[in-house]
């Protein structure tokens, strides 16, 4: 079947099929995993426990008791995704309130001086452009975001720091992420949100996905610090209405 | 009001239960117990429903104090258990009454004790779960490791103790937790990206435990294998098992807390009926691991859920 070729099936232990597609980060290619989960999901196949998308790659987790690895992979290559648009999705930008406040960025006087930018620059280039969330993963709902400006794409530190606080906001190469939880990091610090982006006691517990994009706006560091409920609420209504 | 109350917490002592399978696709670590067939026993045992959340206990047992009466029970890792002093017991269900001492003695095999009790712990929901995730802070108590002095209430039970004393495990179907013990596993989803010789290496010798392994992970010492090219990919989805093998050529077994995405090369992934003997295996202790066929794993599990079947139905039973 020609059908076939755009992703290949490989088996992840017992329980685990991943189906992946072209070796390559792209919006392109991650959009196929998103709506390749969209159409599993409409065919309600039993046996299918969870489906885990990542960057070019969607892990289906099935009972081996319900359902037999090859009937699975014959009942998904029946799918055809030759006729997707990327207008397909309807785009959906997550704002998120950020503070460049020197306390809260210590990377960004490095990058000024290994790139010749200015702080105001380099911020202006990083808050100019809407992030693509390609993945949510690590251990608390870490969004995997890109593709960064290339004037501002380093490789990770090569000793990461021991704690780095919840809602920093970092980069790596071509991705920026939000630590959603206080814990040790390797990225390059450059800003914070005192917004909540990973609550365990809410439901859902992230308000990304993968799939929406991500825009950052610059704020004072006294909003941030002072962020509440009310400029919480007044924030969703301007922005996430 | 019947409880558990904790006089020592022991090593690193957490309540576990079948973990966040249903919130991985949000991002969210497992959990859950890493013996989750211990675990299940254990449950059935004392006449809870198998995933009902239980005391897990690495190396050193703890102590705790009993202040209802029903029935306990201890799968899992024999750390020599012990009720008011005397020696009782393991994989049977245990009669006890307000102000019995559960203490652990000798270390005899295995990593991981469990502790099941009849009713089951009263611990708060948590995306889906009451597994302790300490690295995330949520889940058991706040988040947290056991100390002494918690209190843990203890939910009426479905089947009277009466019912369920000296219940037991035929001492065949207890899992042999070995100082060398032999782990199957599927190669892949990244093992083409592994020189022949360097799998071959693989599966023709032993790896040790190291002393930095933990709920996460557990990193392995051995011969160093080699990758074709590179040690890295695109980041995808881990699940519990998978065998990671970064640049340096160690491999790394993902646990129970294992982060669900990553960038490293998985040569393979244990198969899921011999998890438990992986987890079970303590620093300094040496796995072999033997590939086997998708089909043969499969069928493993599907005995494995057979038997299962048959242990709740006879609780079924009784209630």
């Amino acid at each position: 079947m020609m059908l076939t070729k755009q992703f290949t099936f490989h088996a992840m232990g017992d329980h685990v099929l991943n189906i992946k597609f072209e070796d390559l980060l792209s919006v392109d290619i991650n959009t196929k995993v998103q709506i390749l989960r969209k159409r599993i999901e409409s065919l309600t196949i039993s046996g299918i426990e969870e489906m885990i998308p990542t960057m070019n790659t969607l892990s289906v987790i099935y009972n081996p008791l319900m359902i037999d690895i090859q009937e699975l992979q014959d009942k998904i290559k029946t799918i055809d995704l030759s006729d997707i648009k990327n207008s397909e999705e309807e785009k959906t930008t997550i704002h998120i309130p950020v503070t460049f406040a020197d306390e809260y960025a210590p990377d960004i006087a490095w990058i000024c001086s290994e790139t010749g930018l200015t702080k105001n620059e380099f911020i202006d280039i990083l808050t100019s452009k809407d992030y693509y969330v390609y993945m949510i993963g690590f251990i608390a709902a870490a969004p995997y975001m890109g593709d960064t400006d290339e004037r501002i794409r380093f490789p990770r530190r090569k000793t990461p720091r021991v704690k780095v606080k919840k809602g920093t906001i970092s980069i790596a190469e071509k991705m920026t992420n939000i630590y959603t939880l206080e814990s040790p990091g390797g990225w390059h610090l450059v800003g914070w949100t005192p917004i909540d982006v990973f609550n365990c006691r809410k439901s859902p517990p992230s308000r990304l996905k993968s799939g929406y994009y991500v825009k950052y706006d610059p704020i004072s560091k006294e909003m941030a610090e002072n962020w509440s409920e009310n400029l919480q609420s007044e924030w969703d209504e301007k922005w996430h209405q | 009001m019947a409880s558990i109350k904790c006089i020592k917490p022991g090593l690193l002592t957490t309540i576990q239960d079948k973990g966040r399978q249903a919130y991985q696709s949000m991002g969210i670590s497992a959990s859950g117990a890493m013996d989750k067939f211990a675990m299940r026993v254990g449950n059935i045992l004392v006449g809870n429903p198998e995933y009902t959340p239980v005391i897990e206990s690495a190396m050193v047992g703890p102590v705790i104090e009993m202040k209802f009466e029903g029935c306990v029970s201890i799968t899992g890792a024999n750390f020599s258990p012990k009720l008011n002093g005397d020696p009782i017991e393991m994989w049977k269900a245990i009669h006890v009454t307000p102000g019995d001492v559960l203490s652990f003695g000798r270390h005899i095999a295995g990593c991981l004790t469990y502790i099941a009790i009849s009713g089951g712990l009263k611990i708060p929901t948590i995306l889906g779960s009451c597994s302790t995730f300490i690295r995330g802070g949520y889940g058991g108590i706040s988040g947290r490791a056991l100390k002494a002095g918690d209190e843990i209430h203890v939910r009426e039970p479905r089947i009277s103790y009466k019912k369920l004393v000296r219940k037991k495990l035929v001492q065949r179907y207890i899992l042999d937790y070995r100082e060398n013990a032999t782990v199957r596993f599927i190669w892949g989803p990244q093992d083409d990206r592994f020189t022949e010789e360097s799998k071959e290496v693989f599966i023709h010798s032993s790896y040790k435990v190291s002393t930095q392994s933990d709920r996460m992970g557990y990193r392995m010492q051995g011969p160093q294998l080699k990758h074709v090219d590179s040690p890295d990919i695109l980041s995808d989805y881990i699940c519990p098992g998978a065998i990671q093998v970064p640049g340096e050529g160690q491999p790394i077994i993902l646990m129970a807390d294992c982060q669900m995405t990553g960038g490293y090369t998985k040569i393979g992934v244990v198969i899921n009926v011999d998890f438990p003997l992986a987890a079970q295996c303590k620093p300094g202790d040496k796995i072999h691991f033997e590939p086997i066929s998708v089909a043969e794993a499969q069928d493993l599990m599907k005995q494995r859920e057979r038997f299962f079947y048959f242990l709740n139905k006879q609780n079924e039973a009784l209630i």
